[in-house]
């Protein structure tokens, strides 16, 4: 490479690093708020849950229509991915564990419709050939009230009237900044053990679910107005409360996962700019050694006349 | 007794209190300290804990209660 080229080279990559850095500040930023709130939701969703498991004793003889399980001709996917990349394995890892759990269905395509929340989502299921239910921009940095009670209540109500068997949702659930994982959980028909299943994914030191753990509940409760009508008010609550957490999830999880791809582009980024600046004063020292050795070449070739 | 409100999206209260009022579907009621073990449905209407920073008080539609082991836990 000549010196210009060498010269050329470094200013694109310092110009990369400037985007990248900036990125890599904007996520940070971004995902200590969206991290708080993945976490706000956590109570919540581990009270429903000590309701629940305090309650299965009484209500072992009760069922509900959203928790009892037929055979499964339809299915439903909700699948959970970010509207833009630069973030590393995190889409790749959820469409991954989507087309797995697709599959498991072992049903023809057209019979798995397909709740994309996220434009990766889309274009991937689209193109994979599955019929596309809705899909929804996952563009805003809040997740919309609006949005998550909009799949909710659409997945009850296609539940309940039988346009599906069973639904399952994909998303990346956020450990710690550099660890997220893709998982699916089935919200529909509701068990004890995919609620379960769900909680056991959070951090254990949340503070809140160390306090529940020695704790053995009541051998009698009195249930007001009826187990029925008990049910009836938690199970939809507990169904919403799961695609909600799925969408706080993944969004701690993208800003997480976008700020470290980020990172370490800048990182590499400085190395590589190193190494050419390097490469550069090399090739400068090499030009002037070769200029001085044919001034004293030439020097020494007047001498000897 | 420990009470827990907790929202969807956020965590409305969580700490001590000496009282709680709530809409139930049966009609208002208090709960206090060492209440015996109690699930309930809420109905639409006001949700005040009583507790020694003062009293707070929520909008509620609907919501499940339940009290056990000197624990109140209100999902809305």
């Amino acid at each position: 490479m000549s010196l210009k080229d060498i010269k050329v080279k470094i200013k694109s990559v310092n110009r990369t690093r400037k985007v990248t850095k900036a990125m890599e500040a904007v996520s940070a930023v971004k995902m200590r708020k969206s991290q708080i709130r993945a976490l706000s939701g956590r109570p919540y969703v581990s009270s429903a849950l000590s309701i629940l498991e305090r309650l299965s004793p009484s209500l072992k003889k009760v069922s509900h229509p959203l928790t009892q399980s037929r055979e499964v001709s339809k299915a439903a996917l909700v699948v959970v991915t970010s509207d833009k990349g630069l973030c590393g394995a995190l889409n790749g890892a959820v469409l991954k564990e989507a087309s797995k759990v697709a599959k498991n269905y072992a049903l023809p395509k057209e019979d798995i419709q397909v709740y994309a929340f996220g434009k990766k989502a889309g274009e991937y299921f689209e193109r994979e050939g599955y019929t596309l239910h809705q899909r929804f921009d996952n563009v805003s940095d809040e997740v919309s009230i609006e949005d998550y009670s909009h799949i909710s209540e659409s997945l009850v109500e296609g539940f309940m009237l039988g346009a599906f068997d069973r639904v399952d949702v994909v998303y990346t659930t956020f450990r710690s900044t550099f660890e997220q994982k893709a998982v699916s959980h089935q919200v529909l028909p509701l068990s004890m053990d995919s609620f379960q299943a769900m909680v056991k994914t959070f951090v254990s030191e949340d503070t809140f679910l160390t306090e529940r753990e020695h704790y053995t509940p009541p051998a009698f409760y009195t249930v007001e107005p009826s187990p029925e009508g008990v049910l009836k008010t938690l199970i939809p609550k507990l169904v919403s409360v799961i695609v909600l957490h799925a969408l706080l999830e993944s969004k701690a999880s993208e800003h997480s996962a976008r700020m470290v791809a980020m990172k370490n582009a800048s990182d590499k980024s400085r190395d590589l700019s190193k190494s050419l600046t390097r490469t550069f004063n090399k090739a400068r020292q090499a030009v002037i050694t070769r200029e001085v050795s044919e001034i004293v070449g030439g020097i020494e070739a007047m001498a000897v006349d | 007794m420990k009470v827990t409100i907790a929202r969807a999206h956020e965590n409305l209260f969580s700490g001590e209190a000496e009282s709680l009022t709530l809409p139930l579907s049966e009609g208002v009621a208090t709960i206090l300290p060492h209440h015996e073990p109690f699930v309930s449905t809420l109905s639409a209407g006001k949700v005040t804990v009583r507790s020694a920073e003062g009293e707070k008080v929520f909008d509620v539609e609907s919501g499940v209660l339940e009290v056990s082991n000197n624990q109140a836990t209100v999902i809305l």
